[in-house]
């Protein structure tokens, strides 16, 4: 609410007219000599009491019309800021969210969203009053406000949004919203606008929908709200949602397989796509995948192999032929590939005498699948195995590693695990080592829980209740239908892979645990009877599986004789091996932290081209800083909207850090624009629409004068004359 | 005579009617009036038996000769009046400017009945009063007596709130000879001992009229705007928007006049509303005019 001409309130003043008068005229009064007083006195004391009464309803009546008619004459107009009581009349205060998500990337016929959003939004600065100022906000899952720097300044603020690019992070209206509420702060006009121009994807509606709510609705209170629609027609895409390794650890020398998750966002079938994965941007090495066609909402994982020539850190893109949304078409991951992956295993229950009844038998077997003899080809196989005993391990035998695995091992008893190594363990994980927890009888809970689990370093990833052990007869098998598709176990479940035959595997007993909490750990795969299988858990930047079979000897089933559990080993390894590299591979969004060895250097910050027109850029970062949460210096780049390959490299030489940042894959998960009822039903009132390429200033006029009020409170003030026209004649013809 | 309140005009048309007394008032003199004394006179009224202690004189023996019953014939007598004015001089009736003022339109009623009194013959005494009883002057035929009362009108200032009522009392108690009493008030006391006062009055066989003498303003309350009114009579002020009040204030005094005037009416006292806006010269006729003819009915 708030005033076209403010000055006028002081005409509110004239309210005091009729208060004066009655006290005025009640202070002067004429005298006259009378004899009759005893008449008088009775008639006085008879009506004063109603007399006081039709006085000051029409007091208040007649103090009341002249509010009102000040109030009229101010132009009160509603849905506007309350803050603004500056004169400057019609003047309007826009404010523009202009939704920058990777959504509004998508092709709108020749041109993108955006492209509809910024010819809409200078449309609309066109239209505004004169004297207006506009401020323009970004808005994907962050928002900043770009300016112009004077608000005022609508040239500039044409400038701004012409030269406004997407980013490749997800639609979120929240921050936009807020944001436009701390720029009401900078308003001091009377009408407030906010335009949120966008494709009004569910995602930006739905994921903070109860905030959304809540700052539509103070939005509301102090400013007209306007949602304009960019987005006329539905997005022909096929999004790239990951890349990882298959059950293979990615190494030198071989073509190594890889899954290539690719997914259609769109509501109609899209047809001969193709799919290619090039390592380190080398075109003649990488491989095609062609597909034929893929239904709406379909996941595919597609098989690509790629030739990692040299080992250290490696780019892998996986890149889509063009579709109608060109951002997610191209998906890259930074591995750091191992000359040898080390691996560390420790043997929980050791036989000396039959080494086929070891722990550690099967799974070395299993990591290590090649014979033993020449020994030249375990020298060249790409993982190095160490085996020790529980009584041989010490903190140190960690170093150097990148996975331990923890082989039936007693945290209690003579041959426990000393609680050094435990804790030795939790900072192996957190600097990014794999830690793989297999079954066994033990894993004794009570040591277990207060070791590993909630009650000790919380490296498992649940707690462990007690040994279920089903009869021989009704054995329970894994569930291939619940492995997570996004871990190595979804190879597994691929249709008529013959990794199938995990699903044959009879488990007799097993490490019943309790059901992670949401956000801690996750089921990876269940058994048929539900219970968890195999559990992951992150900490720090490493990760921890855990195995509730047993790895070893079969008197709780047939996994290690399983003919899967190769593979199943290798995609262990493999998983673990790669959330090594989780810290270099980032949403676009997501802060970059960056902890080089080398900290007396100065670094610079190679960004990607914000679009096929733009070069790279180059940041300089200067030396690293103190990094919270880390004891080292580090270098720290929250500007990471743009999806790419993002390098820090030591001043003045060539070779540096990349780090992968991709689409944030939120994105494609709601790109279906909402209409008008669900955003009302959302926002909880009705906002004012208007398509991109509709005429902006009829609808913008037509509110404006809607908003003002004066007609209104004109007829209000007539009633109240009439009204205080027959009150008065009521009592006695007062006027 | 040549008083302020002697005005000719006034004069020359009370003089035409005369004062003709509607009862038979007793008369120390002979003259226009009849007296209630029957018995002695030439003029023949009726006869009355005889009782026991009667003057056997006065036995009508012709009647007597033809019915064989003592009767005893009555006669009537004219003779003179003694005419009261009980004058209230009280503070309310101060109010009203020039010739609508009530004490002055009271005094010159007071003069002109005084004159046409003695005039006739007949002899006139004045009572001025408010709460208490100022002046006293007794009945008397002569001129000088007009002198007299026109003298004292002149110096009389008002003073006191009005007590009427007890007053009569007092009057009626010292004025045993019946005769004509005229109260000029504007009556601002309560109804009943007023009334209770006038019935004494009546009661001692006196012709008692009320001449009450109210302003227009009091019976019209016209007024507007914000004003303050101060009692005359009491230390009291009263601020009020008149118009506001104005039903209220006519309802509440047109049921005291319609009180006093039934209440008189059943004493069989005459009841006269002077309103002082109007010139004695038309109202004082018309009131003798019926009189008159009430008189000769």
């Amino acid at each position: 609410m708030s005033f076209l001409n403010p000055w006028m309130l002081l005409g509110g003043l004239a309210a005091g007219i009729p208060i004066a008068l009655h006290f005025l005229y009640r202070a002067r009064y004429k005298p006259i000599p009378w004899g009759a007083m005893k008449f008088l006195r009775l008639a006085v004391e008879q009506t004063s009491r109603r007399l006081k009464f039709q006085e000051l309803i029409l007091l208040i009546i007649r103090t009341l019309a002249l509010l009102l008619l000040a109030l009229a004459l101010s132009r009160l107009t509603t849905c506007v800021g309350t803050k603004g009581t500056g004169p400057r009349g019609e003047a309007v205060d826009a404010i523009f969210i202009i939704d920058t998500s990777y959504s509004m990337n998508a092709k709108e016929g020749v041109q993108t969203r955006l492209d509809v959003a910024k010819e809409a939004a200078i449309k609309v600065i066109n239209g505004l009053p004169a004297g207006s100022t506009v401020q323009i906000i970004t808005c994907s899952d962050r928002a900043t406000t770009v300016g112009p720097r004077s608000p005022s300044n609508l040239d500039q603020a044409k400038l701004i949004i012409n030269g406004l690019k997407a980013t490749q992070q997800a639609t979120d209206y929240l921050p936009g919203l807020i944001e436009a509420v701390n720029a009401f702060e900078r308003t001091t006009g009377n009408q407030k606008e906010v335009y949120l121009f966008s494709d009004m994807g569910r995602n930006g509606w739905e994921s903070q929908s109860s905030a959304i709510r809540d700052k539509c609705t103070e939005i509301k209170n102090q400013a007209t709200l306007y949602l304009v629609r960019c987005a006329n027609q539905p997005i022909y895409n096929v999004s790239i949602i990951d890349l990882k390794p298959q059950t293979v650890i990615p190494h030198t020398g071989e073509r190594v397989p890889f899954t290539v998750l690719v997914k259609n966002t769109s509501t109609e079938t899209v047809k001969n796509l193709t799919l290619s994965l090039e390592v380190d941007g080398k075109t003649n090495e990488k491989e095609d995948q062609p597909i034929e066609k893929i239904a709406p909402g379909e996941i595919r994982a597609i098989n690509l192999t790629a030739k990692i020539e040299e080992a250290g850190w490696r780019i892998l893109t996986a890149k889509l032929n063009t579709d109608d949304l060109p951002d997610d078409n191209r998906f890259s991951k930074v591995l750091l590939i191992r000359k040898k992956v080390r691996v560390l295993m420790i043997d929980g229950a050791p036989d000396e005498r039959d080494p086929e009844r070891s722990a550690a038998f099967f799974l070395g077997h299993a990591i290590l699948p090649v014979p033993e003899r020449p020994a030249e080809l375990r020298e060249k196989y790409h993982v190095r195995l160490s085996v020790l005993r529980t009584r041989e391990v010490s903190p140190s035998s960690l170093n150097e590693q990148d996975v331990c695995i923890l082989a039936n091992v007693p945290l209690t008893g003579p041959n426990a695990l000393s609680p050094e190594v435990v804790r030795r363990l939790t900072e192996f994980v957190k600097g990014g080592g794999g830690l793989f927890i297999t079954g066994g009888p033990n894993l004794e809970p009570k040591s277990y829980n207060r070791g590993l689990g909630s009650e000790g370093e919380k490296l498992l990833p649940s707690d462990i209740v007690d040994f279920a052990i089903r009869p021989e007869n009704d054995p329970v098998y894994p569930d291939l239908s619940s492995a997570e598709p996004f871990s190595f176990l979804g190879k597994f479940a691929e249709k008529g892979s013959r990794l199938n035959m995990l699903k044959n595997t009879d488990i007799l007993t097993y490490v019943r645990v309790q059901e992670p909490e949401a956000g801690t750990a996750q089921v990876l795969m269940r058994y048929t009877d539900g219970s968890p299988f195999i559990l992951s858990r992150r900490h720090g930047d490493g990760e921890i599986l855990f195995l509730t079979a047993r790895a070893d000897r079969w008197d709780w089933g047939y996994l290690a004789t399983n003919p899967t559990f190769i593979p199943l080993v290798q995609g262990v390894l493999t998983q673990l091996v790669e959330r090594s590299s989780s810290g270099y591979n980032l949403i676009a969004g997501q802060t970059l932290r960056y902890l080089p060895n080398d900290t007396n250097k100065s670094y610079v910050l190679t960004t990607p081209p914000k679009d096929s027109r733009s070069p790279e850029e180059k940041i300089k970062l200067g030396k690293p800083i103190p990094v919270v949460g880390s004891d080292r210096n580090g270098l720290i780049v929250n500007e990471t909207s743009t999806a790419g390959i993002y390098i820090i490299t030591p001043e003045g030489e060539k070779d540096g850090q990349p780090f992968a940042v991709n689409p944030d894959p939120r994105e494609i998960e709601g790109m279906d624009p909402l209409t008008d009822e669900v955003i009302n039903d959302l926002i909880g009132f009705k906002a004012i629409y208007f398509g991109a390429s509709e005429e902006s200033d009829a609808i913008t006029s037509n509110t404006r004068s809607k908003n003002e009020r004066t007609v209104w409170i004109l007829s209000l003030v007539l009633i109240f004359i009439f009204g205080e026209s027959l009150w008065a004649w009521y009592c006695s013809k007062a006027w | 005579m040549a008083s302020q309140y002697l005005k000719a005009d006034v004069l020359a048309r009370a003089e035409a009617l005369g004062i003709k007394a509607r009862q038979i008032v007793e008369g120390l003199r002979v003259g226009d009036h009849k007296s209630p004394f029957r018995g002695f006179s030439v003029e023949f009224v009726q006869h009355r038996e005889y009782v026991p202690g009667d003057d056997i004189r006065h036995i009508d023996w012709k009647s007597y000769g033809r019915s064989e019953r003592y009767t005893i014939k009555q006669y009537e007598q004219e003779t003179n009046f003694a005419c009261h004015i009980l004058l209230d001089a009280s503070k309310s009736m101060q109010y009203g400017e020039g010739d609508s003022n009530k004490l002055e339109y009271a005094k010159l009623l007071t003069a002109v009945i005084s004159y046409l009194v003695v005039r006739q013959r007949d002899s006139v005494g004045l009572y001025v009063f408010d709460q208490k009883l100022r002046i006293k002057l007794p009945a008397s035929s002569s001129l000088v007596q007009v002198n007299t009362i026109l003298r004292t009108l002149e110096e009389i200032e008002p003073d006191e709130k009005t007590e009427i009522g007890p007053l009569l009392e007092q009057i009626a108690e010292t004025t045993r000879r019946r005769g004509l009493v005229f109260v000029i008030s504007d009556a601002f006391d309560e109804v009943e001992p007023l009334l209770k006062g006038l019935r004494a009055l009546r009661y001692l066989g006196h012709e008692v009229t009320l001449f009450h003498t109210l302003h227009s303003d009091e019976l019209n309350f016209p007024f507007s705007g914000n004003l303050k009114f101060d009692g005359l009579e009491i230390p009291e002020e009263i601020k009020t928007r008149p118009h506001l009040i104005r039903p209220n204030y006519l309802r509440i005094f047109n049921a005291y006049l319609e009180e006093l005037q039934k209440g008189c009416n059943a004493s069989r006292i005459d009841y006269v509303q002077l309103e002082t806006t109007k010139p004695l010269v038309e109202v004082l006729p018309q009131y003798l005019v019926r009189r008159l003819q009430m008189g000769r009915g």
